[in-house]
C-alpha cells in the first residue's frame, strides 16, 4: 500500500465528517469538505462544461467529465480532483472499478488560500502523471486560471479570467464560459 | 447541533483509509468506501442533466439551487447525499457555510452495493425525519431510478423506472430524463 505520513494532526482531529483523504507523493493529506462557495463553483462548472462536452448539449461532446473521481496514479498518489475530464479517444469506456488508473486529460481544483500548499503539490503530481491541462478556480477571488503542460514537466499559464468575464480556456476553448454563474449565490 | 452527537475522533480516523466517506446518521458514525465509477458517472451525469435546466435555467425553468455532495447538518445527523436541491424560494441566497442546516427540497442518493443498506434504511429515515420533500434513489448496477415523495412524514413511491426508460419524476417532472445517460460508459 502507500507510505502514510500524517500531516497536521490537529487538522485530522478537527476534521469534519465528510473529509477527503489523499496521498500525494506518499504523504497523506486530509482536507475538509468543500464549503458552500466551493461546492457551488465546482457543481456549476460541472454543469456548464458537462452539458457541452460530456452530454454534447450545446457543445461538441467528446469527453467524460466527472465530479470528484478518485485517481490512483502510480504507487504514491491517490488524488481526488474536484472535477476531471478524459477525452473519449483515451477512455472509450469507463472502468468498472472504484478508482481510475488512467490519468485525466484535464483536472480542475477549486482552491483557496487555505489549500494553496496542497494544490501546488497536487499540481506537481498531476504533471508527473501526464495530465495536460489544469484549471484552478478560486471562488473568493472569483478567478479562473488555466494551465497547460506540453512535453516538459512544467505548467505554463495560458490565461486567467475573473468576475463576470467570458473565459475561453483550453481544452474547452470551444465554449465561451460565463464565469458569473460560478460565483452566483 | 446537540452535544449528544458523537464526533469522529482521531482514533476513528486512524483506522479509516483515505478512499472513504464518513457520515453521522442518527448519532452513529458510518464510514463507507468510495464508490465505483458507475456511481460517479451516474451522479455526475444527473447533476449535469438536472443542473442545466433547473439550476442554470438553460432550456428550463431554473428556480433551483443544485449542489453535488453538499454536507448537511440536520438535527443530529451529518449527511452527504450525492446531489441535493433547494427551491430558490426557500434558499434565495446560498449561505457561505461549511455545512447546510436547511434541509433540501430534494435529495438524490446513488446506491452502491456497499451503501445500499445504509442509504435505503437509515438515510431515508433521516431525510424523512428532517422533512426533505422528494427523494430519488438511483442504482447504476440495476440501471434503476426510484422517486419518492414525503407524505405524512413517510416516503410514498411515485415511480420506479429502469434501463432505457424516459422518466418524468417529481419534482423535476417537466424534464424528460433519458435514463441511458446515467448508465452510458
Amino acid at each position: 500500500m502507500f507510505g502514510w505520513l500524517r500531516k497536521r494532526k490537529r487538522d485530522i482531529i478537527n476534521a469534519p465528517f465528510h473529509w477527503v483523504g489523499e496521498v500525494v507523493g506518499g504523504s497523506m493529506y486530509v482536507s475538509p469538505p468543500l464549503d458552500s462557495p466551493h461546492g457551488r463553483a465546482a457543481s456549476r462548472l460541472g454543469m456548464l462544461l458537462g452539458s457541452a462536452f460530456d452530454l454534447g448539449e450545446g457543445g461538441p461532446g467528446g469527453w467524460v467529465i466527472l465530479f470528484e473521481p478518485e485517481l490512483h496514479l502510480g504507487k504514491n498518489d491517490v488524488l481526488v480532483p474536484d472535477l476531471a475530464g478524459w477525452r473519449r479517444e483515451r477512455m472509450p469506456e469507463l472502468p468498472q472499478g472504484a478508482a481510475f488508473t488512467l490519468a485525466p486529460d484535464w483536472v480542475c481544483e477549486v482552491t483557496s488560500s487555505a489549500t494553496a500548499v496542497l494544490d501546488r503539490d497536487k499540481a506537481k503530481a498531476y504533471a508527473r502523471h501526464g495530465v495536460s491541462h489544469l484549471w484552478w478556480v478560486d471562488p473568493f477571488k472569483q478567478l479562473v486560471e488555466a494551465y497547460h503542460r506540453p512535453e516538459s514537466e512544467h505548467w505554463n499559464r495560458l490565461g486567467h479570467w475573473s468576475g463576470d468575464a467570458l473565459a475561453q480556456a483550453a481544452p474547452f476553448e470551444a465554449l465561451s464560459l460565463k464565469l458569473a454563474p460560478l460565483w452566483e449565490r | 447541533m446537540s452535544g449528544s452527537k458523537r464526533r469522529a475522533t482521531y482514533e476513528d480516523l486512524e483506522t479509516v483509509l483515505p478512499n472513504c466517506v464518513g457520515e453521522i446518521v442518527d448519532g452513529e458514525l458510518y464510514v463507507s468506501p468510495r464508490p465505483a465509477s458507475p456511481h460517479g458517472r451516474a451522479a455526475s451525469r444527473l447533476g449535469m442533466l438536472l443542473g442545466r435546466p433547473f439550476d442554470l435555467g438553460n432550456e428550463g425553468p431554473g428556480g433551483w439551487l443544485i449542489i453535488a455532495e453538499p454536507e448537511l447538518h440536520l438535527g443530529n445527523d451529518a449527511l452527504v447525499p450525492d446531489l441535493a436541491g433547494w427551491r430558490r424560494e426557500r434558499m434565495p441566497e446560498m449561505p457561505h457555510t461549511a455545512a447546510f442546516i436547511l434541509a433540501p427540497d430534494w435529495v438524490c442518493e446513488v446506491l452502491s452495493p456497499s451503501t445500499a443498506v445504509l442509504d435505503r434504511e437509515k438515510k431515508m429515515k433521516a431525510y424523512a425525519r428532517e422533512g426533505v420533500s422528494h427523494l430519488w434513489l438511483v442504482e447504476p448496477l440495476q440501471q434503476s431510478l426510484e422517486a419518492y415523495r414525503l407524505e405524512d412524514r413517510r416516503w410514498s413511491q411515485q415511480g420506479h423506472w429502469s434501463g432505457a426508460a424516459t422518466v418524468h419524476a417529481e419534482p423535476f417532472e417537466v424534464l424528460p430524463l433519458k435514463l441511458t445517460s446515467l448508465w452510458e460508459r
